[in-house]
């Protein structure tokens, strides 16, 4: 898309919108938000940042379809996690750690892996229609 | 021992990575790997053969009576042995036989994997381990015998070995379920103890249980697949297609034989099917001239003996089969791997143009005439022993089953002596040793030799091992004590009778080749026509079903889900009214901006302006969530909203602008169906907000949110914690969801491309 508003728009929004995904990510277990919104942020900053490239360019340095493995082994490794100390498969363990209110948990490497197969997966999906309309 | 049988998994996915060591590194591990599979069955079953007993049980779903275990007793070890035992010279015979190529790492994962599951068929107790096994050694015989998978024909056969096979697997399952049904079990030493009287299916389940088997052990009319499979490397072929993988159907049936020879049909049918495909089999074989293909014929012809023998229902029938069994897969399986050297030194494995082989490959000409030998049945070979007891307890049974496997035995004979023939038959070329390399002949001698040996200790070592293998199926002892030596009686004259007729036989029919077989592949032509109907029915259907109308579909789910509403529809009877109060000033400006939007969608000539009208709905559905304090969803409406939009952009700047005209019957129906839906699931909204609900649920999680799984977002803890599982779930369909759109949106692009050229 060749729209100088756009373009100078979007240059100003993407930052400010990964940063929003990424504080929605981690504030999604008290407060609205979580790995889906999160995503769904992300992948829509990202698409609208490719809008303003060039045909032909790639629009991530990352393979969507290697988010969408790596979330689903996040997710799936953090639900196997209580296993190894006979727990149920998913249940949620809070380590005692706590890093400026953050804390590690396996829900939240589960919703990270929520996270990060949602943007892949709009973006696999966004990649393979944009390539398939550019032909 | 069970840890050491899982640890061959783990080694299986690690192998494509120690190929990458090095070749001989692999190789070494696996054979080794496997020799201390043999070693360790072998001397279960001279220690502990006697015993019937459970190695390991872990519950799995212990409701269901699922349970992952173990067992062994003296036939499920006498196979475990047989197969850790070839499988070990067949790996160490691959590292000569293949040269170094990239797809070897991958062939030594399969190969190892595919001797894993068939070991997993024979030890496991649960039924339904021993089925994930079965389906295990299909799948990885499916990509054994396609490992040539450059060439069409392999991949073609492979296939058709998976259907076929898998057709049968399905009676397995059938088989299990019926079992499960009846018996609340699927333990099998359970299983096989009880009576006939038990079984409420039992006609149905023994159905079952035999066509599984026949398609898995090539029996008539699905032998078709088995010498297609040929086109497997030699090494593939000696061991899936003659030691194990065929077996898998026959030890289906003797592993069932207390229930299977309660039942006077199933034994008949498993003589009448096994001795006629053991007669075709042979016959056929009599018409080969690719070495590799007749003896696959040959082993049609075996299995369907060891059925028939399975058959006559007595223990001495059982005995016999089951030391055919032994004899068959040590020849055989030798038999296979000279074919294989033969192939690998002269290039060819055609019988026409072979010649004096016995002074071009010595080493492997000895080999060969060790396996032969037993084969021929002849002293002091085990398949002497085998085959004077096949007759005995044919005999004993009717003279059907005498004189039909008789018969296929003299041509299974005459089609021995026809293999044997390029060895002998004098050529013009000057003969010079070829035969090098050690590992081509070595191993394949060293199983002909196990042969030799179970012959020469028949009344000792084979007589043991027999006994405890008899012992574990029907529990007592074997009838007939094994002995290499016998008085001389009919049967001997009936022995020696054979062997004259079938010697003159094969003068008769040396020169014969394939072209002159007559109903050469009837059974394939069927499978394939029944194929290729299956395939244009789907087709047809999915065509006229589907014909890429999209207002079709839309019309279509929309009166199913019509007729669905309509029953549930009819049985409010409250009068539905509004209550005018309950509505919020708010509420109705969002109502009316996605009214508003509704109307300009439909109305817009533009494309794009439809779309951002569309848009406008989902705002207001956002806004609405939003009002009612659902922050979480509200958001997560509006960034789907947001990326619709993109996506139809992107997608409409490829389309024309304007809309092609609907017409005007078309317009009716869409309005008719559009507003009797939307009409229905007003009323259902209204009869909800009548509906006095009990909020046990959500009154469970906004209580136990924060005290149990430390969120105060519940919508959050719910996704994450709480339903965690269905998030698994839910995630795991998305990413196939992705994966679908891109495969399907990159195999058209292919397809254009193609069509371009």
């Amino acid at each position: 898309m060749n729209s100088r508003i756009f373009n100078t728009a979007v240059r100003i929004i993407f930052p400010i919108q990964i940063v929003v995904s990424i504080i929605i990510l981690f504030r999604g277990h008290n407060n609205p938000g979580g790995g889906f919104i999160g995503g769904l942020i992300l992948a829509v900053s990202i698409v609208l940042k490719s809008l303003t490239k060039e045909k032909g360019k790639p629009s991530l340095h990352w393979n969507p379809k290697f988010m969408m493995a790596f979330g689903l082994l996040c997710a799936l490794t953090a639900g196997t996690i209580p296993l190894f100390i006979q727990k149920p498969f998913l249940t949620g363990l809070w380590p005692d750690l706590n890093i400026l209110g953050f804390i590690p948990s396996t829900v939240f490497f589960f919703d990270l892996g929520v996270y990060l197969l949602v943007t892949g997966m709009v973006l696999q999906v966004v990649q393979a229609l944009e390539e398939e309309l550019e032909v | 021992m069970i840890s050491y049988f899982f640890c061959g998994f783990i080694l299986a996915a690690l192998l494509p990575f120690i190929y990458k060591l090095g070749r001989g590194v692999s190789y070494a591990s696996v054979v080794l790997y496997s020799f201390g599979l043999c070693f360790l069955f072998g001397e279960q079953l001279f220690f502990r053969g006697q015993l019937n007993q459970i190695i390991f049980s872990y519950p799995w779903f212990k409701e269901w009576g699922l349970y992952l275990s173990f067992h062994q007793n003296g036939f499920n070890l006498l196979f475990a042995t047989l197969i850790s035992f070839i499988g070990t010279f067949i790996l160490s015979y691959s590292f000569s036989y293949f040269n170094k190529n990239e797809e070897e790492g991958r062939f030594l994962a399969v190969i190892l994997l595919f001797k894993m599951s068939m070991l997993g068929v024979v030890l496991s107790n649960n039924l339904m381990l021993t089925f994930i096994f079965w389906e295990l050694t299909g799948i990885t015989s499916f990509l054994l015998i396609g490992y040539s998978h450059q060439v069409e024909i392999a991949r073609e056969n492979a296939k058709t070995a998976l259907f076929v096979t898998g057709f049968g697997d399905l009676f397995f399952l059938a088989a299990i379920v019926l079992f499960f049904l009846d018996v609340k079990t699927l333990e099998l030493n359970q299983i096989v103890s009880l009576d006939a009287s038990s079984f409420k299916f039992f006609p149905w389940i023994l159905g079952s249980l035999l066509i599984a088997a026949f398609t898995k052990s090539a029996q008539f009319p699905f032998h078709f697949w088995l010498p297609r499979a040929m086109v497997a490397p030699t090494p593939v072929s000696a061991f899936l297609h003659s030691a194990t993988m065929v077996k898998a159907g026959i030890f289906l049936v003797i592993v069932f034989f207390p229930l299977i020879r309660q039942s006077i049909i199933a034994l008949d049918s498993l003589i009448v099917i096994g001795s006629f495909t053991a007669l075709l089999g042979a016959f056929s074989a009599l018409f080969q001239t690719d070495l590799k293909r007749l003896l696959a014929f040959t082993t049609i012809s075996s299995l369907g003996i060891i059925f028939a023998l399975v058959g006559l229902g007595s223990d001495l029938g059982l005995q016999a089969g089951i030391v055919y069994i032994l004899t068959h897969a040590l020849f055989k399986s030798s038999l296979f791997m000279t074919v294989g050297s033969i192939d690998h030194h002269m290039h060819t494995r055609d019988l026409t143009h072979l010649s004096n082989l016995r002074k071009f490959l010595p080493l492997t000409s000895l080999v060969a005439f060790l396996a032969a030998i037993s084969m021929l049945g002849l002293p002091p070979f085990v398949g002497y022993v085998s085959k004077h007891l096949f007759y005995k307890s044919a005999q004993e049974h009717s003279i059907f089953s005498l004189v039909a496997l008789s018969l296929a035995n003299l041509m299974m004979v005459s089609a021995t002596l026809k293999y044997l023939l390029p060895f002998f038959k004098k050529s013009k070329e000057s003969p010079h040793n070829k035969d090098l390399s050690l590992l081509l002949w070595i191993c394949p001698f060293m199983i002909g030799l196990a042969g030799l040996i179970f012959g020469v200790f028949a009344n000792s070592l084979t007589e043991m091992i027999i006994n405890r293998s008899v012992l574990g199926v029907i529990g007592k002892p074997h009838p007939e004590i094994l002995t290499l030596w016998h008085k001389p009686d009919g049967l001997l004259a009936l022995s020696i009778a054979v062997f004259v007729l079938s010697y003159l036989l094969y003068r008769w029919t040396k020169n014969l080749t394939t072209k002159r077989m007559p109903f050469i592949d009837k059974a394939y032509n069927i499978y394939k026509r029944i194929l290729n109907a299956l395939i244009s029915f789907s087709g047809n259907f999915i065509n006229n079903f589907q014909d890429g109308d999209y207002w079709k579909y839309i019309v279509t789910i929309m009166v199913f889900t019509i007729a669905c509403l309509v029953p549930l529809v009819s049985q409010f009877r409250t009068p539905l009214y509004l209550n005018w109060e309950d509505v919020a000033p708010l509420d109705l400006a969002a109502l009316l901006l996605m009214n508003a939007s509704c109307l300009l969608a439909i109305r817009l000539k533009s494309r794009l302006g439809s779309v951002i009208a569309s848009g406008g709905i989902g705002l207001g559905v956002t806004f609405i969530y939003a009002l009612y304090g659902a922050p979480d969803l509200a958001l997560t409406q509006m960034m789907v909203e947001i990326l619709t939009l993109v996506l139809l952009v992107i997608a409409i700047r490829r389309l024309p602008i304007y809309r092609s005209h609907m017409n005007e019957n078309k317009k009716i129906i869409s309005l008719l169906v559009a507003g009797t839906l939307a009409s229905f699931l007003a009323l259902i909204t209204l009869e909800a907000l009548n509906l006095d609900v009990q909020p046990k649920i959500s009154n469970f999680f906004s209580q136990n949110s924060y005290l149990m799984a430390r969120g105060r977002n519940v919508v959050n803890v719910i996704l994450v914690d709480f339903r965690g599982l269905d998030t698994l779930g839910e995630i795991t369909v998305l990413c196939l969801a992705g994966l679908g759109v891109f495969s399907l949106l990159k195999s058209k692009k292919e397809k254009n491309e193609l069509s371009d050229i």
